[in-house]
């Protein structure tokens, strides 16, 4: 396998017309890791939901190739399947589709010969990164992230790419709902993947996740495009500072360009009825 | 003549005196006036002895504790030592020595003028199975029975009775693969402090017209669980009416539905509170496709008086294409204040953020669809005790959902 390239131009997006990325350029190798920081509404998540293709989000210019393929142009399930990774801010509930049999399916899915994925390799490599991420031993018979707190999400998120072995993984606030411990266990967890075949895409507010990760890069977002590059020094300054002197240097004064809402859990309600409807 | 066959038809023919004053069951939400439920076909029948093709899939040469009804006759039974104290004979040739047990039971929990299929299935019927565990028969073994239609109208009538502290676990399974008109009433009788673990599934033909209806009474400190898989591919109206009789009795009811093409499946599950501190539980999951349509009803009803009971009921349906339809009609009737009740409903597409949530993992969009259908439906599937039929059912529905 060879050194993975993910390459953003200039890519712009709109939500509902709204234009929220204007431009974003930013290249991961294999080996590296970025951190995309920034205070909340400056289009941090949108970024990730627009590589991995969100059908909430309209690319509108630039583009997106990994290793010289256009990401833009693939369905959803062809991006998972060319080796990009996105562990979500809001994993989705799936009720009666067990941790294990998504996994497998996924994994299935990406084998590139279509062969079975072997069961008890799986089994292994599942036990092992269950215990690696300290999580329940019944977590692979429970169903898809149903009724998970919002740190065991997190963690099956983690588990998800550590099998899947992705060749760009974006995690989009991996940290948030994590304690101090499970921030380290993460941490080493993705500590463990790197190597030259895998680069990775961290977003995030806090500096917390980073004591954890060390990035190689680190940049900032405002106003929906990378307005700041650095190293470790710039995390650093902006561990102590705060934002606004970056404001201030380049002249911005609303850094917005989204008020980012949760989501909502969306159910439509069948009619109450009256007690004359029925006599049986 | 004997006794039982003269009191039999005692009551036929007062079904038949009150037949012209009685209306076809209240479907809320499905008209079914212009269904064909009473062009029968009455003729005389000679099945074949051994397992039909059409049930084939349904039970294993090795399966042990089945019974296959062909129109209405017994043609297989392989039954193990564990049911030795157990009644299972056809409906129209119960013994005298149960006499008193038909005079009490019959026609109780199913009423013969609840309406006029309950009626014209009492004065009809062609076969059914009297199915009777004495006090204290507690068996682990499940019983599987598998009833066929093939050469004529189906009027089948059970009467299920369970004496004080019995446990007994029943599979039972409707199938047929032509046209035919089909008219199903169990009635079931849970004893005191007894248990039944009931498993149905029905699985017939488009051309069918069918009522299926199940009334069942549970004693004091009973328990009635049912898993109830309407599968079939015609159209059908389907009523679980289970009647909490003695204090402390327990209901949980399962269905899991499945409408396609251009049928219309009509479900009604009512678990009624006629006795204090008793329980009752209903979910109902299903899905509508292509021009099909799919009404649940589930109601919880607790009388006055009846305190400390509990009363809860969630129905779902997924509506999978444009044209399908759906409804899920959750009623609670609380004429009391010192109980519980709750209800969920909900009628919706799947969830586009699941969708893409699994694809971005890498399968494809009908991969994720069938998965997420799957879950939904399958939670029910586990709850059968049979493995065949529980294989039979994952089977069929991966059919119906893969179509």
């Amino acid at each position: 396998m060879s050194q993975p390239v993910l390459n953003i131009t200039d890519l712009r997006a709109t939500v509902e017309d709204k234009e929220i990325l204007k431009g974003v350029n930013l290249t991961v190798k294999g080996g590296e890791i970025h951190a995309i920081m920034g205070p909340n509404g400056t289009g941090k998540s949108t970024l990730a939901s627009t590589i991995m293709g969100h059908p909430k989000f309209e690319v509108i210019g630039g583009s997106v190739q990994l290793d010289g393929e256009e990401v833009l142009d693939m369905e959803v399930d062809e991006r998972g399947r060319s080796g990009l990774f996105l562990a979500m801010q809001y994993p989705s509930e799936v009720p009666g589709v067990t941790n294990s049999d998504f996994l497998r399916q996924a994994m299935q899915a990406q084998s590139e010969d279509g062969k079975d994925v072997p069961i008890f390799k799986f089994i292994r490599e599942l036990d092992k990164n269950v215990s690696a991420l300290e999580m329940n031993k019944d977590l692979p018979h429970r169903y898809l992230n149903e009724g998970f707190s919002g740190g065991e999400k997190k963690r099956n998120e983690i588990l998800q790419m550590m099998m899947l072995k992705p060749k760009i993984a974006i995690l989009d606030e991996i940290d948030s709902g994590l304690d101090v411990d499970a921030m380290r266990i993460v941490g080493n967890a993705v500590n463990s993947m790197r190597s030259s075949e895998f680069g990775c895409l961290l977003i995030t507010h806090y500096q917390r996740l980073l004591d954890h990760i060390e990035p190689d890069y680190v940049h900032v977002m405002m106003q929906g495009r990378i307005v700041k590059s650095g190293g470790k020094e710039l995390m650093k300054r902006i561990d102590t500072e705060g934002y606004e002197w970056i404001k201030q240097e380049l002249g911005i004064t609303d850094e917005r360009v989204v008020i980012e809402d949760e989501p909502k859990a969306r159910e439509s309600i069948g009619s109450c009825a009256t007690s004359d409807m029925f006599k049986i | 003549m004997t006794q039982v066959s003269r009191f039999m038809d005692e009551l036929k023919k007062r079904a038949a005196s009150e037949l012209a004053g009685l209306s076809l069951p209240k479907a809320e939400k499905t008209v079914i006036k212009n269904w064909d439920f009473e062009t029968l076909a009455l003729n005389e029948v000679a099945p074949a002895a051994g397992i039909p093709a059409v049930a084939a899939g349904l039970v294993k040469e090795e399966d042990a504790n089945t019974v296959i009804v062909v129109d209405g006759k017994i043609v297989y039974s392989k039954l193990s030592d564990s049911f030795k104290d157990v009644v299972i004979a056809p409906i129209t040739e119960v013994a005298d020595e149960h006499l008193s047990l038909v005079q009490e039971h019959l026609g109780k929990a199913a009423p013969y003028n609840a309406n006029k299929l309950a009626a014209m299935n009492l004065i009809n019927l062609n076969g059914g199975l009297f199915i009777y565990a004495p006090k204290n028969t507690v068996i682990e073994e499940a019983l599987s029975v598998i009833y066929v239609q093939q050469d004529r109208s189906l009027i089948n009538r059970n009467l299920i009775v369970l004496g004080q502290s019995a446990e007994l676990k029943l599979v039972e399974a409707y199938v047929n693969d032509s046209k035919a008109i089909i008219n199903l009433v169990t009635e079931v009788v849970v004893g005191d402090n007894a248990k039944l673990d009931h498993a149905t599934m029905e699985r017939l033909h488009a051309d069918v017209t069918a009522y299926n209806s199940k009334r069942v009474h549970v004693q004091k400190h009973g328990r009635y669980d049912l898993s109830h898989g309407a599968l079939s591919d015609g159209n059908v109206v389907t009523e679980n009416l289970i009647g909490l009789v003695g204090e402390g009795a327990e209901s949980e009811v399962n269905v899991v539905a499945i409408a396609e093409k251009t049928q219309k499946q009509n479900v009604t599950v009512m678990i009624e509170h006629l006795a204090p501190r008793t329980i009752g539980n209903i979910v109902n999951h299903g899905i509508s496709q292509d021009e099909a349509q799919l009404v649940f009803n589930g109601i919880g009803k607790i009388h006055k008086g009846m305190k400390g009971s509990n009363a809860e009921q969630e129905s779902r349906v997924m509506i999978l294409s444009e044209n399908a339809r759906a409804d899920a009609n959750p009623l609670l009737l609380i004429e009391e204040y010192d109980v519980m009740a709750g209800h969920a409903a909900g009628v919706g597409k799947i969830d586009e953020e699941q969708i893409y949530y699994m694809m971005s993992r890498g399968v494809t969009r009908r991969e994720a669809e069938l998965l997420i259908i799957q879950g939904f439906l399958m939670p029910f599937v586990n709850e059968i005790s049979n493995e065949s039929v529980r294989e039979e059912l994952t089977k069929t529905i991966q059919a119906k959902i893969s179509a």
